[in-house]
């Protein structure tokens, strides 16, 4: 087993304890703002199955959300009974998708590659985003992350083309109780979900 | 600095010396295994002589399963407080986590030495 391995299910093991290295980070992470950029990855081993690697290029980033669901802004105009309602709305994405179309938007010029979560309290939930600059010369010359700098995979956050985009349309799903799903969730009338 | 909790004995600073000495040494004349995954690989083995772990490594679950695995493969380690140092140890450039002897070379008797005298220091 590789050391990866070791760290992931040692961190595991912290977080399901909620242990002082767990807490006292959470402590200075709630001070900080929405979107840091970080040197290195909180969680080695994971970051590294998603296909991060310590080289020029690849830029991480912690986002922090919020927990629940989504608040409706509540109509100003007239609206029959059904649609003025404001809570109890739940999102059809998940909330580690909106922490993706988040990052993406502040750091337009690069990709996003995947994320994970990271830690969570009773408010917050806090994810971290690996993110690739396909304008580098390191990731463009990288036969295994190069596919990225293909124009196609522009905004692959936005169309729901990560992996907890493609989680959260229901591709993951397959045979008898996916026939709504695909093509796409719009495709079948939104009635997939 | 405090220890962090994972470290369950200290050893002593003069012993702390000693291990990224024989590093020196095992490094020209034996070989050893630089970095977390190589050391963790060499343990598993079995064939790890003596492990030296850096205990200023953030986030601390990187190092933190170390001394757990090395106890059940009956590999002796030892803790020393800069991961720079032992960087420049073991004859790197940059940082490291963790290093392992593998074939001590000249280093044998002090190898030795260090491995008798955690022994004692964890009775």
């Amino acid at each position: 087993m590789s050391a990866y391995k070791h760290m992931n299910e040692q961190w595991i093991k912290e977080q399901r304890e909620r242990s002082d290295i767990v807490r006292s980070r959470l402590i200075v992470w709630r001070k900080q703002g929405t979107i840091v950029r970080l040197e290195r990855p909180t969680r080695l081993g994971r970051a590294r199955a998603l296909g991060y690697k310590a080289k020029q290029g690849y830029v991480l980033v912690r986002v922090k959300t919020g927990r629940g669901p989504r608040e409706r802004p509540r109509p100003r105009m007239g609206r029959k009974p059904r649609s003025m309602g404001v809570s109890k709305y739940t999102p059809a994405k998940s909330r580690r998708w909106i922490a993706e179309e988040r990052v993406g938007k502040k750091f337009p010029n690069l990709r996003v590659l995947n994320s994970y979560w990271v830690g969570s309290d009773h408010r917050n939930v806090w994810y971290e985003v690996i993110l690739v600059d396909p304008n580098h010369p390191v990731i463009y010359n990288d036969p295994e992350i190069n596919w990225i700098c293909d124009p196609s995979h522009k905004g692959r956050e936005s169309r729901g083309l990560t992996s907890a985009g493609k989680r959260s349309r229901g591709l993951r799903k397959k045979g008898r109780g996916a026939e709504k799903i695909r093509p796409s969730l719009a495709a079948k009338g939104n009635l997939g979900k | 600095m405090p220890k962090p909790s994972f470290v369950d004995w200290e050893p002593t600073e003069e012993l702390q010396k000693k291990a990224l000495e024989a590093l020196e040494i095992a490094k020209d004349t034996g070989r050893i295994k630089k970095g977390i995954n190589e050391a963790t690989k060499s343990i598993e083995r079995g064939i790890a002589r003596l492990v030296v772990i850096a205990e200023d490594v953030e986030p601390p679950e990187i190092t933190m399963y170390m001394p757990g695995l090395c106890d059940d493969k009956k590999a002796p380690y030892i803790y020393v407080p800069n991961k720079k140092d032992l960087g420049s140890a073991a004859g790197i450039e940059r940082p490291t986590a963790a290093v392992a002897i593998i074939v001590e070379g000249k280093a044998k008797d002090l190898v030795d030495d260090i491995v008798g005298k955690i022994a004692g220091l964890r009775k």
